[in-house]
C-alpha cells in the first residue's frame, strides 16, 4: 500500500465514554486507525483494551450507556459520528458488515437461517422474494455450507457452532459491504474449525473486495491473517505497523510483553524438573489411575447411547502434570469429572492411591475429596458472588471441620500469600477483582485442604495471555513447593506443551495419542493430532522469531 | 426392559402415560379427601336430625347411597362408571352428573376464553409499552398498576364494582336469571362482562410482567445486535426479532392460567351467580354429593391436561427449538 492512497475507514482521535454507576469511564482515548480498500487490519489487545468498543463505535452499535465524546469516524469520506440514525441504518449491513463473537447466540432462534440472510438483502432493497432466496443460497454455499439449498430452510439450532459462524459471515457479506468488522469471529470455536472458518471468511471478503477490520486477542492469529496490526492497551493505540514488522521487531514494551507471554510450540517449558527425577518417581507414586473407563449418556431422541468416554486409561503420578487435549465433545471434561468422582464410570476403574474411588464411602470418601481439588474454567462463575474472598477460600476448611475461626483466618492469609495476592483482598467480593485475581483465589481455595492432586479444567483458557502466563508460572512454582500433581484439561496445545510432562490427545471419547508433549506435537503420529497441530497459527507453531 | 425404556423415550407416549398417571392420582386424591372430611350424604341432607335416626334407618340410608361398601369397592365402581361414560347421579336433585357438567362446562369455557382475551389484550401491549422505555414514567406507572392488580383480591373489586353499578345505576345483569350465549347473546355478554374483566385484570398482571421482562431480556441478546448490524429498521426489528422471541414465555404462562380458569373460578362464579363448573363443585362439596365432586374434578383435570398439551403445540409453533425435540 502506498502512503498517498486514500483510506476507506479513517478513525481520528476517537474518544468513547461509558456512563456507569461509579461515574463516567472513558474507554477510548484519542484512537486513530486507518483501513484501506481491500486491506485486512487486525486490532489486537487484552480484554478491557477497548478493541471491541472501537469496533462498536464504527457502526455505532455501542451499548446504550456509551457515547462517542470526541473525534471522527469517516467511511470513504462520509462522517459517521453525527449521521442521523435513519441514515446510519442504511449504512449498517450495506456498507459495513459485522461478524459477531459468539455464533451460538448471534442468530435469531425463531427464524430460519435463510430468512435471516435474505433479510439483509431485503431491508436494503437489494433483492426480495425469490431473488433474495437465490442469492442467499449462493452466499451460504460460498461461505462453505454444503447442501445450501436444503439448509436454507433450517433453524440455527440445527447448525454447529462453526456452521453458524459461516451463516453469520454470509449474512455480513450479503450486501457486498466495503468494510467487514469481525469481532473475535472464531474465539468461541474449536481450533480446527477456527482455521477453516477464517480461511472461508478471508476468501469471501477477498472475492467481494471488502476490507476487513479483525478484532482479536491473539497476536499470532493477527500476524497470520492481517496486512497490518494495531496493538491496543487501556483504550489507546500502543503500536501499529505491517504485521511482519510488529511481530518480528516490536517497538513498544507492551507489544514485546504480549509476544513473550503468548506461548508457542517453540517456547521452552516452564517446568524444568530433570526428566530423570520424574522417571524415578513414576514407578513409585501413582496417585490417580483411570483404567479403561467408559461413560455413556442417554440422549433424548437417540436410540443409541452417546459414548462420551471410551476405554480411557490415564495415570497421574505425584508431582507431575498430565494433560488431556481435545476439542469440545472429545470427552476430556467428562474424564476430569470422573477423576473428581463427580460422575461414576459405567465400566473400568478409577483408583486413587491404590483404592477404588467408586467404593469409597463416608470417611474414606471425605479423605478423597480432601486430596483431590478442582479449578474450573470460568473464574467469574466459580466463586459465589456474595462470599468474600476470605470466606470462599476458608469454605473447604469449614466443610471439613478443620480449625476454628481464628486459625482459618490465618490459613487464608497464608494461602493468599502463596498465590501472590495481598492479604487485604480477603474482605473483598469477587466482582471487585480482575479475572486473573479471581482465578488465583480459585487456586488458593483448591489448595486450602493441602490436596495431592488438582484437576484444572480449562483453568487458564478464559484469561488474557499476560495473566495466563502468571498463572501458569504460579502453578509450576506451587508444584515444586508442594509436590502437587495436576490433571490439566485444555484445548490449547501451546499451553499444554509449556506445563505438561505427559499429554493424552482425545477424540470422540478415545485417547488417540499419548506421550511427552514436546515429542507428540513436534512429530504427531495420529491424523487428528496432526490436524490439531496444523490448526495452531503459524507464528505460534514456530515461535515469534521464525 | 429395553423395549419399555425406548418406549418411554418416545415423547408422545411418555406424555400420554404421564397424563394418565396424573388423572389416576387426581381421582384417588379427590376420593380420599371427600371421605376424610367429616360428615357424609346423610348428615348433609338430614342435618342434626341425622343423630335421631335409628341404626336400621342409618343402615338402609347407607345402602341407598352406596356408602356401606368398602372404600376400594366404592372407588372402583365409581371409576368403572366414569370409564363407561356414567359420571353418576346427584342424589338430591336426581340429575345426571354428565348432563350437569355438559351444561356448566361451556359456560366456564366461555368465561375462561373471555378472561384470557382480556388478560392478553391488557398484558401484552402493556408489557411492550413498559419495556419500550424501561425506568420511564410509563414503565413505573404500569408496573404500579400491575402490582395493584396482583395484590388487591379480585373478589373485593368484583363485589364493589357490581354493587356500585347496581346501586348507582340500577344496572345488575347478574341479578337476572343466567342466559346462555345461544339463548340470549346480548344478556349473556352483559352477564359475562364484569366477571371476565375481573378475572382478566388479575391474570393480566403476570402476563404483563412476563412480557415486559422477556422483551427487556431479548433486547440485550446478541442476535438483536446482529440484526441491527445488518441494518434492520426499528419496527421490523421489534416485530420479527424481539416480539416473536419474547412471546415464548408468554405462551407458557397464558396456557397455565387458562388451565386454572377451566377449573372454574369458584369465587367469581359465586359472586356473579354464574352456573359454571366451579359452582358445581362447590355445591357438591356442601351437599356431600360424592359423585358430583369426584366426577367434576376429574373432568377438570382432564381439561387441564388437554390445555397443557395444547400449550405445548402452540409452543412448538413459536419456538422451532421445541419443535425439534
Amino acid at each position: 500500500m502506498s502512503e498517498g492512497e486514500k483510506s476507506l475507514l479513517e478513525v481520528r482521535d476517537l474518544a468513547v465514554t461509558f456512563e456507569t454507576s461509579r461515574g463516567p469511564v472513558e474507554a477510548l482515548h484519542g484512537v486513530s486507525i486507518d483501513v484501506r480498500r481491500g486491506e485486512t487490519v487486525a486490532v489486537v489487545g487484552e480484554s478491557g483494551s477497548g478493541k471491541s468498543t472501537l469496533a462498536a463505535s464504527v457502526n455505532r452499535l455501542l451499548a446504550s450507556n456509551g457515547t462517542i465524546t470526541a473525534g471522527s469516524v469517516r467511511l470513504d469520506g462520509t462522517e459517521l459520528t453525527d449521521l442521523p440514525e435513519r441514515a446510519m441504518i442504511a449504512v449498517r449491513g450495506s456498507r459495513i458488515g459485522m461478524v459477531p463473537q459468539d455464533p451460538m447466540t448471534g442468530l435469531n432462534p425463531t427464524m430460519t437461517v435463510g430468512a435471516q440472510i435474505a433479510e439483509a438483502l431485503e431491508v436494503h432493497g437489494l433483492a426480495s422474494g425469490q431473488a433474495a432466496r437465490t442469492r442467499a443460497v449462493e452466499l451460504l454455499a460460498a461461505a462453505g455450507i454444503a447442501d445450501a439449498d436444503s439448509r436454507f430452510r433450517q433453524y440455527p439450532h440445527e447448525f454447529s457452532g462453526g456452521m453458524r459462524q459461516r451463516v453469520l459471515i454470509a449474512m455480513a457479506l450479503a450486501c457486498r459491504p466495503e468494510l467487514l468488522i469481525a469481532d473475535e469471529p472464531t474465539s468461541a470455536l474449536d481450533v480446527t474449525v477456527q482455521r477453516l472458518v477464517l480461511d472461508q471468511m478471508a476468501a469471501l471478503a477477498d472475492e467481494l473486495g471488502s476490507a476487513v477490520l479483525l478484532i482479536t486477542h491473539d497476536l499470532a492469529l493477527a500476524a497470520e491473517r492481517a496486512d497490518r496490526i494495531v496493538v491496543m492497551h487501556s483504550g489507546r493505540v500502543v503500536e501499529e505497523g505491517p504485521s511482519r514488522r510488529v511481530i518480528d521487531a516490536p517497538q513498544e514494551d507492551y507489544t514485546k510483553r504480549l509476544l513473550a507471554a503468548a506461548p508457542s510450540l517453540a517456547t521452552p517449558m516452564v517446568s524444568a524438573e530433570p526428566v530423570a527425577a520424574q522417571r524415578d518417581r513414576k514407578s513409585t507414586a501413582v496417585l490417580l489411575s483411570l483404567g479403561g473407563v467408559t461413560k455413556r449418556y442417554h440422549v433424548r431422541g437417540r436410540r443409541e447411547p452417546l459414548v462420551a468416554v471410551d476405554d480411557v486409561s490415564i495415570e497421574v503420578c505425584r508431582g507431575r502434570t498430565v494433560a488431556i487435549v481435545g476439542e469440545s465433545g472429545s470427552g476430556k471434561s467428562t474424564t476430569a469429572r470422573m477423576a473428581l468422582r463427580l460422575e461414576d464410570a459405567d465400566s473400568g476403574s478409577v483408583s486413587f492411591e491404590g483404592t477404588d474411588v467408586s467404593r469409597r464411602r463416608g470417611r474414606s470418601l471425605q479423605g478423597f475429596r480432601r486430596s483431590v481439588q478442582p479449578v474450573f474454567q470460568n473464574p467469574y462463575a466459580s466463586l459465589d458472588p456474595r462470599y468474600t474472598v476470605g470466606r470462599s477460600i476458608a469454605e473447604p476448611l469449614r466443610v471439613h471441620g478443620i480449625g476454628d475461626e481464628a486459625t482459618r483466618r490465618h490459613t487464608v492469609e497464608g494461602l493468599l500469600a502463596k498465590v501472590a495476592l495481598s492479604t487485604d483482598l480477603a474482605d473483598r467480593l469477587p466482582h471487585e477483582l480482575s479475572g486473573g485475581q479471581r482465578q488465583r483465589v480459585a487456586i488458593a481455595r483448591a489448595l486450602a485442604l493441602e490436596p495431592d492432586l488438582v484437576v484444572l479444567d480449562e483453568a487458564v483458557s478464559a484469561l488474557d495471555v499476560l495473566v495466563q502466563q502468571q498463572i501458569l508460572e504460579l502453578m509450576v512454582t506451587l508444584q515444586r513447593e508442594l509436590d502437587l500433581a495436576y490433571l490439566f484439561i485444555s484445548h490449547d496445545l501451546a499451553v499444554v506443551r509449556l506445563v505438561a510432562h505427559e499429554v493424552h490427545v482425545m477424540q470422540h471419547g478415545r485417547v488417540v495419542e499419548s506421550g511427552d508433549p514436546r515429542e507428540v506435537f513436534a512429530d504427531p503420529q495420529h491424523e487428528y493430532t496432526k490436524r490439531l497441530v496444523a490448526a495452531v497459527p503459524r507464528a505460534r507453531r514456530a515461535g515469534p522469531q521464525a | 426392559m429395553t423395549a419399555l425404556l425406548s418406549l418411554w423415550r418416545n415423547t408422545f407416549v411418555r406424555r400420554v402415560l404421564e397424563a394418565a398417571l396424573t388423572l389416576v392420582g387426581v381421582s384417588v386424591l379427590t376420593f380420599a379427601v371427600l371421605r376424610v372430611l367429616p360428615g357424609d350424604q346423610i348428615t348433609a341432607s338430614y342435618g342434626i336430625e341425622a343423630g335421631a335416626l335409628s341404626p336400621d334407618q342409618l343402615a338402609s340410608l347407607r345402602a341407598y347411597y352406596g356408602i356401606d361398601r368398602p372404600l376400594v369397592a366404592q372407588y372402583f365402581s365409581w371409576l368403572g362408571g366414569v370409564l363407561t361414560g356414567n359420571l353418576g347421579v346427584a342424589t338430591q336433585s336426581q340429575q345426571d352428573v354428565l348432563d350437569m357438567t355438559l351444561r356448566a362446562l361451556p359456560i366456564t369455557m366461555e368465561l375462561a376464553v373471555l378472561s384470557i382475551v382480556v388478560a392478553l389484550l391488557l398484558g401484552v401491549p402493556g408489557g411492550l409499552l413498559a419495556a419500550s422505555r424501561a425506568g420511564a414514567l410509563r414503565d413505573n406507572g404500569s408496573q404500579l398498576l400491575s402490582l395493584l392488580a396482583l395484590s388487591v383480591p379480585t373478589f373485593l373489586v368484583a363485589t364493589a364494582l357490581s354493587s356500585w353499578l347496581a346501586n348507582r345505576f340500577g344496572y345488575n345483569p347478574n341479578g337476572e336469571e343466567f342466559a346462555t350465549l345461544l339463548r340470549d347473546p346480548a344478556l349473556n355478554l352483559q352477564q359475562m362482562a364484569l366477571p371476565a374483566l375481573t378475572l382478566g385484570v388479575s391474570i393480566a398482571a403476570p402476563v404483563f410482567q412476563t412480557t415486559r421482562a422477556s422483551v427487556l431480556a431479548i433486547r440485550d441478546e446478541d442476535y438483536i445486535r446482529t440484526a441491527r448490524a445488518k441494518g434492520v429498521p426499528p419496527r421490523r426489528l421489534q416485530a420479527r426479532h424481539v416480539l416473536r422471541n419474547a412471546l415464548i414465555p408468554v405462551v407458557t404462562i397464558s396456557g397455565l392460567q387458562f388451565g386454572f380458569l377451566l377449573g372454574g373460578a369458584v369465587v367469581i362464579e359465586q359472586i356473579f351467580s354464574i352456573p359454571g363448573i366451579g359452582r358445581q363443585v362447590l355445591l357438591g362439596m356442601t351437599q356431600k354429593e360424592y359423585a358430583v365432586v369426584q366426577s367434576t374434578v376429574l373432568v377438570i383435570a382432564v381439561l387441564f391436561v388437554l390445555v397443557n398439551l395444547l400449550t405445548d403445540v402452540v409452543y412448538r409453533l413459536v419456538d422451532p427449538q421445541a419443535r425439534a425435540q
